[in-house]
């Protein structure tokens, strides 16, 4: 039988999976995300690199470092305020979960979502 | 329930469901992922998960609407989402704040029988409300509430009967006259304008009745209606409300 702990470690773990699959769902698979996170970066890295006498490979750290400033700046950080806004976020602090596993939920689909960004520019 | 939510509120929480007073459902979502989404938070299995979904969506008729993204919903079906999803745990109790605040007249009938429906299988309800009529109709025990202090706890007909003294005598004339002078009358304490009614505040309706037929025939009036009305919850609240008013400005001093 499985110990009270170890139960509530699971369901906790649960609940922050499920708040981060509908951050990303709701909140970054949005226009102005997309605007943001991918275009505005692939723009930035064009203006930088066309006529420019540098090798690709050391482009690169530079467009992925651009990736992940914008597209972190543009989810995380909204995910939270948007939700205190639509009080949707009163739903999450009187569900049975901790506060720490709230802020667990929405870091990590932020974390997910930058990195995915930044793996599909680099297979590019 | 025996357990304190100080102490351990993941088993507290676990046994409530919560309606605020904003929908607050996920736009993005369609109310079936609402529901999955809710019940993911309280640790529901799929197959749970699901059976209840369904229940919920015939029960509140949003069956129609199911893969429809919420943001497109009318505030009685959000309201409706709402509260279908605080009933996803199946709660032993469910705080509801205004649960019928800017509903139509059909849909708040319809959440009225739907919380009927949950008491009768022994859910317990909290119920905020500023509608005083609803409070009268709907619950077994009421608590006013005045500067933050319940003033008053009781079923609304024993409430009733302790403020006996606020009776009325509502009655209309024909024209509709200026009915101020009949606050001479000295058994009235207070009288109301409805409209083109008129209500005077009595502890002894009989002699109000009198005086009022009185003073219609020297004034060659017509009397359309007229009515005795023991006291309202409104009413009861009102003269709460202001015992409780006064006393909080004698606490303040």
């Amino acid at each position: 039988m499985k110990s009270e702990s170890l139960y509530r470690l699971e369901r906790e773990l649960a609940s922050a999976w499920a708040i981060t699959k509908k951050d990303i769902r709701i909140h970054y698979l949005t226009p102005a995300v997309i605007m943001f996170g991918i275009l505005f970066p692939v723009f930035l890295f064009i203006s930088f690199a066309i006529g420019r006498d540098i090798p690709l490979l050391e482009l690169i750290p530079g467009l992925m470092a651009i990736t992940i400033f914008f597209s972190a700046s543009s989810t995380g950080p909204m995910a939270v305020p948007t939700e205190r806004r639509n009080k949707t976020y009163d739903r999450l602090i009187t569900a049975p979960i901790s506060p720490f596993s709230i802020l667990l939920g929405e870091t990590l689909g932020g974390f997910i979502f930058d990195d995915m960004y930044c793996a599909n520019k680099f297979r590019c | 329930m025996g357990h304190d939510i100080q102490n351990k509120p993941f088993l507290a929480k676990e046994c409530f469901g919560i309606v605020p007073e904003v929908s607050n459902v996920y736009g993005g979502f369609s109310a079936w992922q609402n529901l999955m989404f809710a019940g993911e938070l309280y640790g529901i299995p799929i197959d749970q998960k699901t059976r209840r979904a369904d229940v919920l969506l015939d029960k509140f008729g949003l069956n129609d609407f199911k893969k429809k993204k919420a943001k497109g919903f009318s505030k009685g079906m959000k309201r409706k989402l709402t509260i279908a999803m605080a009933l996803i745990n199946e709660p032993d109790i469910i705080f509801l704040d205004e649960p019928s605040s800017g509903l139509d007249v059909q849909s708040v009938v319809m959440l009225r029988e739907i919380l009927r429906g949950l008491k009768i299988t022994g859910t317990t309800i909290f119920l905020t409300t500023h509608n005083i009529e609803e409070a009268n109709i709907m619950c077994d025990r009421v608590a006013i509430i005045v500067h933050g202090r319940s003033a008053a706890i009781d079923s609304p007909e024993n409430l009733k009967k302790k403020n006996q003294g606020t009776q009325s005598v509502v009655f209309a004339f024909d024209p509709v006259s200026n009915y101020d002078s009949l606050l001479k009358i000295p058994e009235v304490s207070r009288m109301n304008r409805e409209g083109d009614k008129c209500r005077l505040y009595t502890d002894d309706p009989s002699s109000v009745f009198s005086s009022v037929f009185d003073y219609a025939r020297t004034n060659n009036l017509k009397l359309i209606t007229m009515n005795t009305l023991g006291p309202s919850l409104e009413d009861v609240f009102l003269r709460l409300a202001e015992t409780g008013k006064q006393n909080f400005e004698v606490n303040k001093r």
